[in-house]
């Protein structure tokens, strides 16, 4: 087992790091929407959702190679661990991208998108197993993560 | 139809499960190494099942359209979508990042009365209201713990 590898910890204080991270994913959901709109553009003009999700990672690799240029001239620190899980990360993605722009040939984005509103209720129960001991799940943060999912339901099924 | 919704609940899956799993990998490897290592598995597979399903030809015959749209999508769901969000992962765990990722389709409907002239109705505004309230006490709750 190797020793873990902490490298890019930001210095900022714990609540400012939290308050980053938050703002971060906020605006990661907005480029999710936008993508989201794009695929479904695609798919709805003939494209296989398996070759848009295909394409789309190479151009995303190919970006994010580009911009964290500096970080790879060395060999990236990967624990043996880090390498399992981030495998199975992939192909938890891999297989998210599939189905749902395939999905999107069938149905409208305006109802696929509220049923991924559930994500988070699945992550959830993942930790509960994979995550344990390292994330603690609160009692406010049941509490707001059902509140998001219960308000996406609602607009998913008046949708 | 049902097809469409069965593939959808499975991606909800694949996307949930991935998230922790990208999580518990960043306890091991930065989040930029992890996203460019998941980002190379994801378009492996991803080929592998293209060239099974779709064959060889379904690669080309592609217009300069297609390919500036997925620059476009490549761009926003791998760098500031992907990427942001891994960072976000990292700095607040995912415990409060998964849900306020799960309120995006708020911004859909945002982005639908704003510039789509739509009128929600009050089912609608019900909704934002909860997803606005929990995304609230996320964002206030002072006694996440991470690591």
């Amino acid at each position: 087992m190797s020793t873990p590898v902490h490298a890019e910890e930001p210095a900022l204080a714990p609540d400012n790091r939290v308050t980053s991270g938050i703002a971060f994913t906020i605006f990661a959901g907005l480029s999710f929407a936008l993508s989201g709109f794009l695929a479904n553009d695609l798919v709805d003009g003939g494209h296989p959702g398996v070759i848009v999700g295909f394409y789309e990672g190479l151009c995303g690799l190919a970006l994010v190679l580009a911009i964290n240029v500096r970080q790879f001239r060395g060999r990236p620190q990967v624990t043996r661990a880090a390498m399992f899980w981030i495998t199975l990360a992939a192909a938890g993605f891999a297989t998210a991208f599939a189905c749902f722009y395939t999905a999107l040939s069938r149905i409208d984005f305006s109802v696929g998108a509220p049923i991924l509103g559930a994500v988070p209720m699945v992550s959830y129960v993942v930790i509960l197993f994979v995550l344990r001991g390292e994330e603690h799940i609160t009692p406010r943060a049941l509490l707001g993560a059902m509140l998001v999912v219960a308000g996406v339901g609602i607009i998913g099924i008046t949708n | 139809m049902e097809l469409g919704i069965a593939l959808t609940l499975i991606a909800t899956v694949g996307w949930g499960a991935g998230d922790v799993f990208a999580r518990k990998a960043m306890f091991g490897a930065s989040a930029i190494t992890v996203l460019a290592l998941m980002i190379t598995i994801s378009v492996i597979t991803l080929g592998i099942v293209s060239l099974i399903l779709e064959g060889p030809g379904a690669f080309g015959g592609n217009d300069l359209r297609f390919f500036g749209l997925v620059l476009i999508m490549g761009a926003l769901t791998w760098v500031t979508g992907n990427l942001l969000y891994f960072h976000g992962m990292k700095r607040a765990g995912v415990i409060i990042a998964a849900p306020i990722l799960g309120a995006a389709p708020l911004a859909a409907i945002a982005l639908a009365v704003t510039f789509g002239g739509e009128k929600p109705n009050s089912w609608v505004l019900l909704g934002a209201v909860l997803i606005v309230t929990g995304v609230g006490i996320l964002v206030t709750d002072r006694k996440r713990v991470l690591q």
